[in-house]
């Protein structure tokens, strides 16, 4: 029988690979990849304003992911509204804003948290999917499970506003809504990654492994598959490596891999191309 | 009822006009094409036909439904193609998905294809010559091709009035004249509305039943015949340019200044007495 911590990191790690190929690849196909970094950093300001809160003034219930997760959407229905009818530009100069906003938030409430609970920072910060509870385990799969069921219900939704937004609304489609939508779900993926392998490293494991998947898939529904797959493979090697040979930060190795075989795909992919030419 | 009513139309953009006091009607089914310069309102215009922008003044009917009031429901009767500038280029999405996307994005959820809407896919994909492509990736044709795509999604639907914003553009003459002939083919037999902004004239002299000659104001909107004068493209163009009518019927433009022993204009007489006497 395995440990429980063992048994949760995988049972994180299978999640994450979830969020990771689903929301991970439509970011990167609506143009707004860097919205997962703006977003996890977020998601560490509202978790320490949240540890605050509940420790300094007895706020009773705001577990530090809730706050994240408000954070988080925060920024993505900032996003949202700044981009108006999906002009990507605009989009990048909004999430730039509440990314410094955010990060300024952080560091500022980092700055007031007592020593005692700096551990649980640093936790959201570089993740720690060897730490987590049982607790901790039963909502992010609750928020996977959430965020998988609305991006398949709305597949066509989402896929049609990356695609063209314009030409969505033009339809009587209502694409604000389904952009929201959307833009929120990515920014819950985010906190559920980040909440396993952390603030820093989350933007790699979410970007990485789905434009690579983008690189060779044919249609939308076989890059999330593979995105997801290379994601599960990322995740375990880095487990199993932090687990038996060095006692490395898994989601940072996963983050390296994933970065590392994007590269190295690009580059074959252009050498094919170049073949053929 | 008229199909399209627009009467008094301002529209600005934070303060700057785009559109001033444009009124224009379209009663019965035809084909309108809408010329003017860059800059002169004609994507507004057909922005503020589908509810995308809302004008500060004026008044609006597309099919009888006032698109600031509902706009979704104007959108969902009308075939819209927009100017090329929104769509991503880079997604792996397959031709037949692109034009069931013209049908399914007008229906409520769950948007499910039936059998009858692939068939219907495989009609407009042989009106616009590219059945064989059904099942390529979009991003990877040629632009000309994908604006053909667009032109089918926009007619997926069997809309009664089709909205075209440059549909012209990076086709080729073959396909130009094609989709124009198949445009005329659905005025005349199918009792479908078009109005199409292109930046073509001879399109209008040789297709359009009506012409709208805009340059921020309407400065011309009749027969084609009546609103492509010379003093009313000067008024939308400015000086410098002149306009000619080729042995084929054709109107071409060309510089004033322009001289050369080759060209169809430099050899006709207007041009040779005009030189006598300079
Ligand atoms: N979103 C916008 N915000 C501000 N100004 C705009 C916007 N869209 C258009 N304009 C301005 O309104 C005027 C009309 O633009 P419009 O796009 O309707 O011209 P057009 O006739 O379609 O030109 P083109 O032939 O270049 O397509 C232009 O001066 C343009 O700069
Ligand atoms: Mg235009």
């Amino acid at each position: 029988m395995l440990p429980s911590f063992v048994l949760y990191a995988l049972i994180a790690s299978v999640l994450v690979s979830f969020v990771a190929g689903t929301a991970g690849v439509f970011a990167v196909l609506r143009g707004v990849s860097f919205l997962i970094a703006g977003a996890a950093h977020a998601a560490l300001g509202g978790a320490t304003i949240a540890l605050i809160l509940a420790t300094q003034t007895g706020i009773p219930f705001l577990p530090p992911i809730v706050g994240a997760l408000l954070m988080a959407l925060a920024m993505a229905l900032a996003t949202g509204y700044a981009g108006g009818r999906g002009i990507t530009a605009r989009m990048e100069t909004a999430i730039s804003v509440f990314f410094a906003l955010s990060l300024c938030l952080a560091v500022a409430a980092i700055s007031l948290v007592p020593s005692e609970l700096m551990s649980q920072v640093w936790g959201f910060l570089l993740g720690d999917i060897l730490l987590l509870t049982e607790q901790d385990v039963l909502i992010l799969t609750v928020a996977t499970l959430v965020v998988i069921s609305l991006i398949s219900i709305f597949f066509k939704e989402f896929t049609y506003i990356c695609f063209d937004m314009e030409g969505a609304a033009a339809f009587g489609m209502r694409v604000h809504l389904y952009n929201y939508l959307l833009l929120s779900l990515i920014a819950t993926s985010t906190v559920i990654a980040t909440k396993a392998i952390g603030a820093i490293v989350v933007y790699a494991m979410m970007t990485a492994p789905a434009a690579t998947a983008l690189l060779h898939a044919k249609s939308i529904e076989r890059a999330i598959i593979l995105a997801t797959a290379l994601s599960l493979l990322y995740l375990c090697t880095s487990l199993l490596i932090s687990l038996t040979l060095v006692n490395i930060a898994p989601g940072a190795l996963a983050g390296v891999l994933a970065a590392v075989v994007y590269l190295i795909s690009l580059t074959i992919k252009r050498a094919r191309r170049r073949i053929r030419e | 009822m008229g199909i399209v009513v627009v009467k008094d139309l301002t529209v600005e953009y934070e303060g700057v006009i785009a559109l001033e006091d444009v009124s224009l009607e379209v009663s019965e089914p035809s084909f309108t094409v809408v010329l003017g310069p860059n800059g002169a309102g004609k994507s507004t215009l057909l922005k503020t036909l589908i509810g995308f922008i809302r004008p500060v003044r004026g008044i609006v009917r597309v099919l009888g439904i006032d698109p600031t009031k509902e706009p979704y429901r104007v959108r969902k009767l009308v075939g819209y193609l927009p100017q090329r500038e929104f769509i991503e280029r880079d997604i792996p999405i397959k031709v037949r998905d692109v034009i069931l996307f013209g049908l399914l994005a007008r229906r409520p959820p769950p948007r499910v294809a039936t059998v009858r809407d692939l068939e219907k896919v495989r009609e407009v994909l042989k009106i616009v010559g590219l059945e064989e492509l059904a099942d390529k990736r979009f991003d990877e044709l040629s632009g000309g091709q994908q604006q053909r795509v667009l032109i089918a999604r926009a007619l997926v639907s069997d809309p009664k009035l089709l909205l075209l914003d440059e549909p012209l553009s990076a086709t080729d003459v073959k396909t130009q004249v094609s989709i124009l002939e198949l445009l005329r083919e659905l005025v005349d037999e199918r009792n479908v509305s078009v109005i199409m902004v292109t930046h073509d004239v001879s399109v209008a002299v040789e297709y359009s039943d009506y012409v709208a000659l805009l340059n921020r104001r309407l400065l011309a909107f009749g027969k084609p015949g009546d609103v492509l004068t010379p003093s009313n493209l000067v008024k939308a163009y400015g000086e410098g340019l002149r306009m000619f009518l080729t042995k084929e019927g054709r109107v071409m433009f060309i510089a004033d200044q322009h001289i050369c022993d080759f060209c169809e204009y430099c050899r006709s007489r207007e041009w040779r007495r005009r030189r006598g006497a300079t």
